[in-house]
């Protein structure tokens, strides 16, 4: 196996990572806790390509990339579990089809 | 700060491993899609939340796989010891009932088939590029081409294996050293998730009186006594 | 800075000194606003500071790590400040949006950094342009891609056309001072950061294609407003349309960045002046708002409160664009520069666009002056330091018209501010190949 093939690979494990996130919040929208964890899968998706390139280069930056990253998927956290909880005290539900009470942001629903 | 980057990060290790690193790459990147795919498709929130720890175990597998053990570590610290955790507490917390799957989707089909193109894109552009040796970049998996004997690895320096620094060490000038400024930004977003949190949380008195302590603490306590003073007086005697 | 992430240039210095003038008048306005509203909100300042720290270095970052962490930290602290008022559902309602719209295009964002890294080993801009001018051919595809991830992540804090989804909603939802902060800080500090580092990177792998983004925003800030009848959310998608006008000059070419800045500064103060008249509490008989809320409580007004009403007309007009008030400079140098670059397919978009926003401007005029009154209402006391700034804004916007010349200068000198990188690189390559 050339090292060609390892390279396309490498960054196939996180791309489908990715898009799984990506798909799964727009899909499967189901709650906000499982947008949130979608988005974690995305931010984790990203990281392990930082950290493979950066591992492939030989470089350091991409490293420094994923503790940015990492940070700011522990913020981004924190507030989204925020949000969750201040929306279940007031309407004691996160049902994502529910947040809709000003119309209009999706189209598709109205039709 | 150029000769920080230029020096090797010491991924030695690596070289010896060959064919039991690409069987174990395989198993952990597959491992982590199925329980990527098991999150999105669990039907209660709080299996989701333990097939998203698989995922991260699966990941900091793979970043073993690549010699970046700090990383492991911090994604088994950082993701599964707080944020997974915290996961949890919310979800048991709020009570979510198990909702039906796919209960909600109209209209979502066009964004995800997007979506879906958008990968397929990407992977053949990825898969068919017609250079492969940049110069920029070196091998992930260095071939071993010689024999047993193995010419073509590295000969250690001693002298250059003594005077380099670790890649954990290299990190750490990188982070306190170089680009420092990007630390202080980093503890300032957790600066604004911390007052996020609490400010968003904190259960309030909701008839609470508007209080402008500007005014209050200026008002001309000598002509609010002698006020109160006078109609008292004025109550006693008549 | 340490590790040379942030350049501070004249241009840059420049672009936040407009971002702290005016986020000075916006605090101004909304601490003014915030007592008659009934909003206690101790964190708001702390938040609007942390947000604005980072948009000031996000004007002068020229790395992608840096923009990324500048762009987090503001957008966090937006995400706050969206559902500041707890106790209502839509307040929340408009954080829970922003907060999920942007995390998932901070990760297209983080998706396209990724990729350019990946290919590029490169996260700084310039070093990328350098590489792009001298590597011959097109760009790999996953630096194609990566450059288009982050530019749609870029666009979509900026909520150009295909990316506004959420911008109705977050609007209408979120408080109206925190409406303000959203609708025009942001944007200064991101149209900043595409004009000094960014744009060379589009231009060289996609050249003019904002064009279409900015045909998009027109039509779309051109028709869906016509629907609408409450205020805030026909701001919210008239912005989009002025969105469309802004990248106008992008997709034009480097010497239409003068318009660029011009249309931007006008815009700001007409912003200023409609959302200070949009914080003056209001009331209905019975009952008492914080602000008006939809287009029928003007009914009237041209009997009940004079001024407020030529103010609306002083704004409406600008934001129209329409002759004796400023907006009109601002649109006339975008076609102008448009027309010279030969996007006569995208000025004819721009006219019509214009025509048809002038419409649904025009209604709530009409709603102010003409119409017989059905439903009573009227403006109540306005804080001091907003009545001020209003009358500021407004009289800034009656004279730039006809004494337009130091902006126009200021904004040239921007656009060649701007552009001091360009001919620096083109020797620099002429250095490169000559011993080749």
């Amino acid at each position: 196996m050339s090292v060609f093939f390892f390279k396309g690979v490498a960054l196939f494990t996180p791309l489908v990572l990715f898009v799984m996130g990506a798909m799964g919040t727009f899909l499967n929208r189901r709650n906000l806790i499982i947008m949130l964890l979608c988005i974690e899968l995305m931010l984790l998706a990203a990281n392990l390509v930082f950290l493979t390139a950066s591992v492939a280069l030989d470089d350091i930056n991409g490293q420094l990339l994923a503790l940015w990253v990492m940070t700011a998927a522990a913020a981004e956290t924190a507030l989204g579990l925020a949000l969750c909880v201040l929306h279940y005290r007031l309407r004691a539900t996160l049902d994502v089809e529910l947040i809709n009470l000003m119309k209009g942001s999706q189209q598709n629903h109205a039709s | 700060m150029t000769s920080l980057v230029l020096r090797p990060l010491c991924f030695n290790s690596l070289h010896k491993k060959g064919l039991l690193m690409t069987s174990m790459f395989f198993l952990l990147s597959t491992g982590a899609w199925m329980s990527a795919a098991l999150v999105l498709r669990s039907k209660n929130p709080v299996h989701s939340v333990f097939y998203l720890v698989l995922t991260f175990l699966h990941a900091s597998g793979l970043l073993v796989l690549l010699g970046l053990e700090f990383f492991a570590l911090l994604l088994l610290l950082v993701y599964i010891g707080a944020l997974a955790i915290m996961f949890l507490f919310v979800v048991m917390l709020l009570d979510i009932p198990a909702t039906e799957l796919m209960a909600h989707q109209r209209g979502a089909y066009p964004v995800a088939g997007l979506l879906f193109v958008t990968l397929v894109i990407s992977l053949v552009g990825l898969l068919w590029q017609p250079v492969e040796t940049s110069p920029l970049v070196t091998p992930l998996w260095p071939v071993v081409q010689g024999g047993p004997l193995g010419l073509e690895f590295p000969e250690t320096s001693w002298q250059t294996a003594a005077m380099s620094h670790s890649a954990l060490a290299q990190l750490g000038v990188a982070l306190y050293g170089v680009h420092v400024d990007l630390l202080l930004l980093a503890s300032l977003l957790l600066l604004v998730a911390m007052i996020g949190a609490v400010a968003l949380t904190l259960t309030r008195r909701v008839h609470a009186p508007l209080h402008d302590v500007f005014a209050q603490q200026s008002v001309d306590y000598q002509k609010v006594v002698s006020l109160v003073q006078q109609s008292t007086q004025a109550k006693t005697f008549t | 800075m340490a590790g040379g992430v942030f350049l501070r240039d004249g241009y840059s210095i420049q672009m936040e000194s407009l971002l702290w003038i005016f986020a000075t008048a916006v605090l101004a306005m909304s601490l003014s606003w915030q007592t008659p509203a009934g909003i206690v909100s101790p964190e708001f300042v702390s938040l609007t500071l942390l947000a604005l720290l980072g948009q000031h270095l996000l004007i002068s970052a020229t790395d992608l790590m840096a923009m990324y962490v500048c762009l987090e930290l503001q957008s966090f602290a937006i995400v706050v400040l969206c559902s500041m008022d707890y106790r209502s559902a839509y307040s929340l309602e408009a954080g829970i949006k922003y907060f999920l719209l942007s995390a998932f295009s901070s990760c297209l964002l983080l998706l396209g950094i990724g990729l350019i890294y990946w290919e590029t080993g490169l996260t700084q801009c310039h070093h990328l342009v350098e590489l792009l001018r001298t590597t011959s051919g097109e760009p790999s595809a996953g630096l194609w891609l990566g450059i288009w991830l982050v530019s749609m992540g870029l666009l979509w804090k900026l909520s150009a056309a295909p990316l506004h989804l959420w911008v109705a909603d977050v609007y209408m939802g979120a408080v109206s001072c925190v409406t303000l902060f959203l609708s025009t800080l942001p944007k200064i500090a991101l149209l900043g950061f595409w004009v000094h580092t960014w744009h060379p990177l589009w231009q060289s792998t996609f050249g003019s294609g904002l064009a279409v983004f900015s045909a998009l925003s027109l039509m779309v800030g051109a028709l869906a407003p016509m629907a609408q009848t409450h205020l805030k959310r026909l701001l919210a998608l008239s912005s989009v349309g002025h969105m469309g006008f802004l990248l106008m000059p992008l997709s034009a070419g480097h010497e239409a960045f003068a318009a660029l800045w011009t249309y931007l500064a006008i815009y700001l103060v007409t912003n200023l002046a409609m959302w200070g008249l949009l914080m003056w509490p209001f009331g209905r008989p019975g009952q008492s708002f914080a602000g008006p809320q939809y287009i029928w409580d003007f009914s009237a007004l041209n009997q009940t409160s004079p001024a407020a009403a030529t103010a609306w007309t002083g704004a409406l007009l600008s934001l129209a664009g329409l002759p004796p008030v400023a907006g009109f400079l601002g649109k006339l140098g975008l076609f102008w520069w448009a027309l010279n670059s030969h996007l006569y397919s995208l000025v004819g978009i721009a006219l019509v666009a214009t025509l048809l926003s002038t419409v649904y401007y025009l209604r709530v005029l009409k709603v102010a002056y003409v119409e017989n009154p059905e439903n009573w209402g009227s403006y109540g006391e306005i804080p001091p330091v907003s009545a001020y700034l209003v009358a500021l804004s407004w009289g800034f916007l009656v004279v730039l018209l006809w004494h337009g010349a130091p902006l126009v200068l200021f904004s040239h000198w921007l656009a060649l501010a701007s552009s001091v990188f360009q001919p620096f690189n083109e020797i620099r390559r002429c250095f490169m190949r000559g011993p080749l």
